[in-house]
């Protein structure tokens, strides 16, 4: 049989199992617009990052070993990296929700911006493995966890950026009346 | 030899028998105004079988003149297969304008990226020509319905069962079509009377698919009428949305170069 053959073959198989997938009962919960809003006013995890940064390096806990703790640096370690690992999980599960909400968003658009889509899958699916990388990396306890003095310099870039989306984030008053508009709107003319 | 023959005519009687319930169900119930493509496709399979027996009464099944007419009603029964599931991905995604906007254009080009590259694989093929493009065209089918799928999944779009239904039953057969087709290929004349056979089979267990899905088919379908939001509003929203995953990704990162540094 030759590989033309046996790639139709794949092809069709790998597109019986996507259809298997993809017909599965969907896991997630169908948000509502309010989830939306909700997700979008919700408290971040961004002010606990330079804690959890902290906390990571190594230098934190470098005078217990000279001190001649060694066993209880590396109990303190091991805390700490599971303190990151919650961490990650809130991060991830903040991720999820607001990739939720921006599909819930694109269900209700007129138009929809091809690039940010692209944009979206793609930070989605930069996160998803960066995410998995750092979790099997956290549970395996990779040391040393140096290389913090960038630190300073990290947390001030992540404030600038922090800065720029507050001041898109502002705005969300505005949305919320206009959504809250719209739904208002809607049901007036349904019922 | 004579068993199988026998065993692939009988399977076509029994599909031409189900596509003929099943259209009766469609008018019956009324889906034609629905789903006029998808109803027209089964009256175009149900005139394909009727011509197919008369030119094999005529002409016998191995003459030039049974070939090309099979092949030429195989055609139109291929574009009718095609515009039914258009007209289902329209269903599906068209009451929401800016998905369906979107979603159509990444359908065209899946279905024209397969199309290329079902061409470039059996350039070399061209003494079959028509087998290749009815595998070629199947496989786009397929993944047209595929990607409709994992779209509708991913923004959580409601389907009603009979869509559903079509979908699967139209890249079922689709994908054993091209299986069947590849292996067809490869043992031309040997294969000839199962590759019938697994043909009818294939499409009779579609048919009976469809035939459930349309018994069922209720009028109290789900609502289908979504909340619009302004262009602007949803420019505002969409970038904010975009900005915060941005943040996250920056958040992962740091913390991705904070385990790397050594």
């Amino acid at each position: 049989m030759n590989f033309t053959i046996i790639l139709f073959i794949l092809l069709a198989i790998l597109l019986l199992g996507a259809l298997v997938w993809a017909i599965r009962p969907p896991k997630r919960k169908l948000v509502s617009i309010n989830d939306v809003l909700t997700a979008l006013s919700e408290e971040h995890h961004y002010s606990r990052l330079p804690q959890i940064l902290q906390a990571l390096q190594p230098e934190d806990t470098a005078f217990l070993r000279a001190r001649g703790f060694a066993a209880l640096r590396r109990r303190i370690r091991s805390e700490r990296g599971r303190i990151a690992l919650l961490y990650l999980d809130c991060l991830q599960e903040e991720y999820e929700k607001l990739l939720e909400a921006s599909r819930v968003v694109a269900a209700m658009a007129p138009e929809m911006v091809t690039l940010d889509e692209a944009e979206r899958f793609k930070l989605n699916l930069r996160f998803a493995l960066g995410c998995r990388y750092l979790r099997w990396k956290l549970r395996l306890g990779l040391e040393p966890w140096s290389g913090f003095g960038l630190l300073s310099e990290m947390t001030s870039g992540m404030a600038l950026r922090l800065e720029m989306a507050t001041s898109q984030i502002g705005e969300r008053s505005a949305l919320s009346l206009a959504f809250a508009s719209i739904l208002k709107e809607r049901d007036g003319g349904t019922r | 030899m004579y068993e199988a023959l026998n065993l692939s005519n009988a399977a076509w009687a029994l599909t031409t028998i189900t596509e003929l319930v099943l259209f009766v169900y469609l008018v019956r119930r009324k889906l034609f105004r629905s789903h006029p493509v998808f109803s027209a496709y089964i009256l175009v399979a149900i005139l394909q079988s009727v011509l197919l027996v008369a030119t094999y009464r005529v002409w016998g099944s191995r003459s030039y003149e049974t070939w090309l007419i099979a092949w030429l009603s195989q055609f139109v029964v291929v574009t009718a297969r095609f515009t039914a599931v258009v007209e289902v991905a329209r269903r599906i995604l068209s009451p929401f304008s800016g998905i369906w906007a979107l979603g159509r254009r990444v359908l065209l080009l899946v279905a024209a990226f397969v199309l290329a590259y079902a061409a470039v694989l059996t350039r070399v093929y061209w003494f079959k020509l028509a087998l290749n493009v009815d595998r070629g065209v199947e496989l786009a089918i397929a993944a047209v319905i595929v990607t409709l799928l994992l779209f509708a999944r991913y923004y959580g779009l409601p389907a009603d069962n009979l869509d559903r239904s079509l979908c699967i039953g139209f890249c079922l057969y689709s994908c054993f079509f091209v299986i069947n087709d590849s292996l067809f290929e490869k043992w031309v004349n040997a294969y000839l009377s199962l590759w019938k056979f697994l043909d009818i089979l294939t499409f009779l267990a579609s048919l009976l698919l469809w035939l459930g899905a349309a018994r069922a088919y209720s009028e109290t379908a789900p609502a289908r009428d979504p909340v619009v939001v302004p262009k602007e509003l949803h420019g505002k929203l969409s970038s904010e949305l975009n900005v915060r995953l941005r943040l996250l990704n920056e958040h992962l990162n740091q913390l991705l170069s904070s385990g790397g540094q050594r």
